[in-house]
């Protein structure tokens, strides 16, 4: 079954096509990579997804509906959740709080966000820093906090932005076991990464962009292949 | 004695201060857009009591709940047809509109309610005096402190322990994170206008027992209520009770050696803070 | 689950193209209201246009604090010489005031008189270029005006620089007439005339049993309230009164008035002496009856004290203030009943001293074009010093109008009123009283 579908989806800023004319679906359970190098339009292409920005051309289905042009909260609502690559927890609210911001959307009533809250602390173990102010957290840990918080909106989609970057070889290891273990729930992702090497073990297709433009889509073998893909990365310095 | 009873008046009128400013740290701790009409609205509020007194016959205390309602819908629609179409422009263009607001409001209210004072005579408040071993606790001065106080935990509690709190909380600190929480984030700029100006209206009640009402009438609160807001830190409720309440007894203190500069220590001592700890008495960011 | 997956149609607008226009909406309505208050607008809308015979017109500028802190007063004062006009052009035959029952200036061939008023909105630097608009735009024969004294100053000296004769009636502060200007004139009493009236009181209640020795001053910090604190140091040191409070408060921002009161009644003195302005004044008797505090007696410099709203939302509380004035609607005089009962029906509200002594302003202003036989500021100006009207002319308790070398009018005195039973009745001097003084407070209030 299709969960996410683009076709033709472009964006422009002025006159520059951040991203321009892609298309591809995303089956359900599947781990999708979205790699290409920097610049390239895959944090605008997430944007446009989730609903933090409009699309300037083409159309978006999710579930089999169009959601093109959405509002991120409508997006949230829908069961599409995002983090971001330059984290953006609530850095005054505690580590609790902030989880419970995403709990609330599935469970209004306090009790039962708090519940599940606490539940997610435990699955991502930051549960000993539930009551200090998420600003204190180390990196590694604001990058957990921040899938935490967009698991604990109840998602049916996941976009992870460049989430494994940044991290030690083995906060890295530990990362992708999690990545691995939110697929196991019946969570369908798309991740970002500039590095190619991160996703090739983990998805199970990818989609390469370079200049907003989708240059190849395949499995990480024969994308890894692909000679637009090779000239693309080899152009950068 | 005459130093208690000094501090007394000025915690007071310091609880009227802290209501005041807690609804402009609201609006400017989730919109971070700093309403510079804010002590406008305190006047508007002010005006609601006065003619739910003149034509109604209301006490200010009856009007309390009436008033909060009208300047809340005068946040709703401040908010809708003003404030949302500059969101997220230059911050030269917020200042712009809100001061325009400012002139609007002022100069509104002097063509429609001409220029002259007007008091509510005799209110309700004015025969609940407190003696207290000396000390007068003046009747309409206590009531706005303690309806200030009561007012400002039920926005503490209601901030800090729901799910709509939360989701302000999280929308003051960052929009687009909070969006994608699925927090409808139009919903809480809105909101937060009706808080905020629903504190306008709260205390213009309270205020028109005891002061009267001109265009100009809400300038001091608005001032005192800005600099409340940067002592207790930008966007923190308790923070700008807090200062509020302090600001009421500085100004007082400093009143009884020197009293013309009541205003003035208040002044000073925001750049003081500012300059020493520039992130307000109870502020993180 | 999904449920939200619309197009939201109003996100297809530029949300910039809105932002702008909305900005621009506020914009122009704020000006709007600014230029509806502030511009130059014809006063002269009443029958005083229609034009005579002749169909020669005398232009005199207004200047008033029409927006700001004292728009009530500042309004008053515009009302006042707006009437003067509107009695000189029309016929009046029922006033006994000179050119009331003609229409326009005799000696002028009948001209009239076309006011061009302006707002001071509140400045000195506004009101001062007001002036030189009026001059050097509109040429205007000369100038009434003014109600704050701080206003006051910066215009005439602006007119005294331009050569045009400025006219004041309603601004008390005694310095305005001892800077040497050759232009300006003041024919109402100054804060020293005033307070020789008050201290006239305190001497009269001294024979009656009732001796003051120890007197507290209370003023706000600028040229008002500090030209009363001097003027009340001078009398009272004079008179062999010692000065035990002198309290300065910032009028405009304060909130509270229990630190100036505490402070006061720990001077314990017999009279308290004060000017305030409306919410101020209101505050402070709220304070002291709040705090039970009793000084003696309230002598107020008008001002607060006078505003329309000082009575009523007070009440009971005010019982037995005294304020002084420069003209009240039960001096005896046909004249200043006939002008009071007109300006009720004009405006709809109650005369006030303000429009009383603008009015006096504009009239003998008026008389001095008159007798000048010319529009030309020179001669509007030695006409001007050499005018004597006499008593029966004026709607003031004074003997006329006549300026000495410094151009003030040396006939100019002040009033003292006592609030008794609810409303102000004049109680000094003895010529004009229509009651008798209640002395002390604490007697007043027990009536």
């Amino acid at each position: 079954m299709t969960l996410l579908k683009l076709t033709d989806v472009g964006r422009r800023f002025g006159g520059l096509r951040a991203v321009d004319g892609v298309s591809f679906s995303v089956e359900r359970g599947e781990i999708r990579g979205l790699i290409g190098p920097n610049g390239a339009g895959k944090s605008t292409l997430f944007s446009l997804i989730a609903g933090s920005l409009r699309p300037t051309a083409g159309r978006i289905f999710y579930e089999g509906g169009e959601v093109t042009g959405w509002k991120a909260h409508q997006a949230a609502t829908a069961g599409v959740a995002r983090t971001f690559q330059l984290m953006r927890v609530f850095s005054s609210m505690t580590v609790l709080e902030n989880l419970m911001v995403g709990s609330y959307l599935r469970h209004p009533r306090r009790g039962e966000a708090r519940a599940r809250a606490e539940e997610i602390l435990h699955l991502v173990e930051l549960s000993a820093q539930a009551d200090v102010p998420a600003r204190s957290l180390t990196v590694a840990s604001k990058k957990r906090l921040e899938i935490a918080r967009a698991l604990a909106t109840g998602p049916r989609l996941l976009l992870l932005d460049e989430t494994l970057s940044g991290l030690t070889p083995a906060e890295g290891r530990e990362a992708v076991a999690m990545v691995r273990r939110i697929n196991d729930t019946d969570i369908t992702i798309v991740m970002v990464e500039h590095v190619m090497e991160v996703v090739m073990p983990l998805c199970d297709r990818v989609v390469v962009l370079d200049h907003g433009r989708m240059i190849s889509e395949g499995t990480p073998a024969e994308v890894s292949q692909d000679r637009a893909v090779i000239d693309a990365y080899l152009g950068l310095p | 004695m005459v130093v208690t009873q000094v501090l007394v008046s000025g915690l007071l009128v310091g609880g009227i201060y802290a209501l005041v400013a807690i609804g402009l740290t609201l609006i400017w701790g989730i919109l971070d857009v700093i309403n510079f009409a804010h002590g406008s609205y305190v006047m508007v509020g002010m005006y609601v009591a006065y003619f739910a007194w003149s034509l109604l016959g209301l006490d200010p205390l009856a009007a309390l709940p009436f008033d909060a309602v009208i300047l809340g819908a005068a946040g709703y629609l401040t908010y809708r047809f003003v404030i949302r179409p500059v969101m997220g422009k230059s911050a030269l263009s917020q200042i712009v509109i809100t001061f325009g607001l400012l002139m609007l409001l002022e100069g509104g209210a002097e063509v429609l309610w001409t220029p002259n004072s007007r008091g509510v005579p005799n209110p309700v408040s004015s025969h609940l005096n407190v003696h207290l071993g000396g000390i007068v606790l003046g009747g309409p001065q206590l009531v706005g402190f303690v309806g200030a106080i009561l007012f400002t935990l039920v926005l503490a509690g209601f901030i800090n322990f729901t799910r709509t709190g939360n989701a302000l909380r999280a929308t003051g600190e960052d929009r687009m994170g909070a969006a994608v929480m699925g927090i409808n984030v139009e919903r809480m700029n809105t909101l937060a206008w009706v808080l905020g100006l629903a504190c306008t209206g709260i205390a213009g009640a309270l205020l028109m027992n005891t002061y009267t009402v001109d265009p100009q009438a809400g300038v001091t609160f608005g001032l005192i209520a800005f600099i409340a807001v940067a002592l207790g830190g930008f966007g923190s409720v308790l923070g700008a009770g807090i200062a509020g309440l302090l600001l009421g007894m500085v100004q007082s203190l400093v009143s009884l050696y020197a009293s013309q500069y009541g205003l003035a220590a208040l002044v000073g001592l925001f750049l003081v803070v500012i300059l020493v700890r520039p992130t307000g008495i109870l502020g993180v960011r | 689950m999904a449920e939200v997956r619309c197009m939201d149609s109003s996100h297809t607008k530029s949300p910039v193209g809105r932002a702008i226009r909305v900005a621009a909406g506020v914009s122009i309505a704020a000006l709007v209201l600014a230029a509806c208050s502030s511009s130059s607008h014809s006063a002269s809308s009443k029958p005083s246009v229609s034009s005579t015979p002749s169909g020669k017109t005398v232009t005199i500028g207004v200047v008033n604090d029409e927006t700001g802190a004292d728009a009530s007063a500042g309004l008053d004062t515009l009302h006042g010489a707006e009437l003067a006009v509107q009695i000189i052009n029309g016929k009046y035959p029922n006033i006994s005031l000179p050119f009331a029952a003609t229409a326009g200036l005799p000696n002028l061939g009948g001209a009239t008189i076309k006011l061009i008023a302006m707002d001071t909105q509140d400045s000195p630097q506004v009101g001062a270029s007001d002036v030189s608009q009026l001059v050097t735009s509109d040429h205007v024969s000369a100038i009434e005006g003014g109600y704050a004294s701080a206003d006051t100053q910066t215009m005439s000296a602006q007119a005294d620089r331009l050569g045009v004769p400025f006219v004041n009636g309603a601004s008390s502060a005694v310095s305005l007439t001892q800077r040497g200007l050759k232009w300006f004139f003041r024919t109402g009493p100054t804060d020293l005339t005033f307070g020789q009236g008050m201290f006239g009181l305190l001497k009269q209640e001294a024979s009656a049993g009732h001796p003051v020795t120890k007197i507290a001053i209370l003023h706000t910090n600028d040229t008002y309230g500090s030209g009363v604190e001097q003027v009340t140091r001078q009398l009272a040191s004079q008179a062999g009164y010692q000065v035990v409070a002198d309290v300065a408060y910032d009028a405009k921002s304060t909130t509270d008035l229990t630190p100036e009161v505490e402070k006061i009644r720990s001077a314990h003195p017999d009279v308290l002496f004060d000017s305030s302005y409306t919410k101020d004044a209101i505050l402070l008797i709220q304070t002291m009856n709040r705090l039970g505090y009793d000084p003696g007696m309230i002598l107020a410099y008008g001002a607060g004290f006078s505003d329309p709203t000082f009575l009523p939302t007070l009440g009971k509380g005010a019982e037995g203030v005294m304020s002084r004035a420069a003209w009240s609607v039960d001096i005896p005089n046909p004249a200043s009943k006939a002008v009071a009962t007109l300006f009720q029906k004009q405006y709809g509200r109650p005369m006030t001293e303000n429009s009383a002594r603008s009015f006096t302003a504009m009239m003998t202003l008026a008389i001095a074009i008159n007798n000048a036989r010319s529009t030309k500021p020179t001669d509007i100006l030695s006409a001007l010093e050499a005018v004597n009207i006499p008593a029966k002319d004026l709607i003031m308790p004074w003997p006329g109008v006549k300026f000495d070398s410094s151009h003030q009018n040396v006939y100019a005195s002040g009033i003292v009123q006592q609030v008794q039973g609810g409303a102000y009745k004049v109680v000094y001097p003895s010529s004009v009283a229509v009651a008798q003084p209640s002395w002390p407070l604490s007697v007043a209030r027990t009536k």
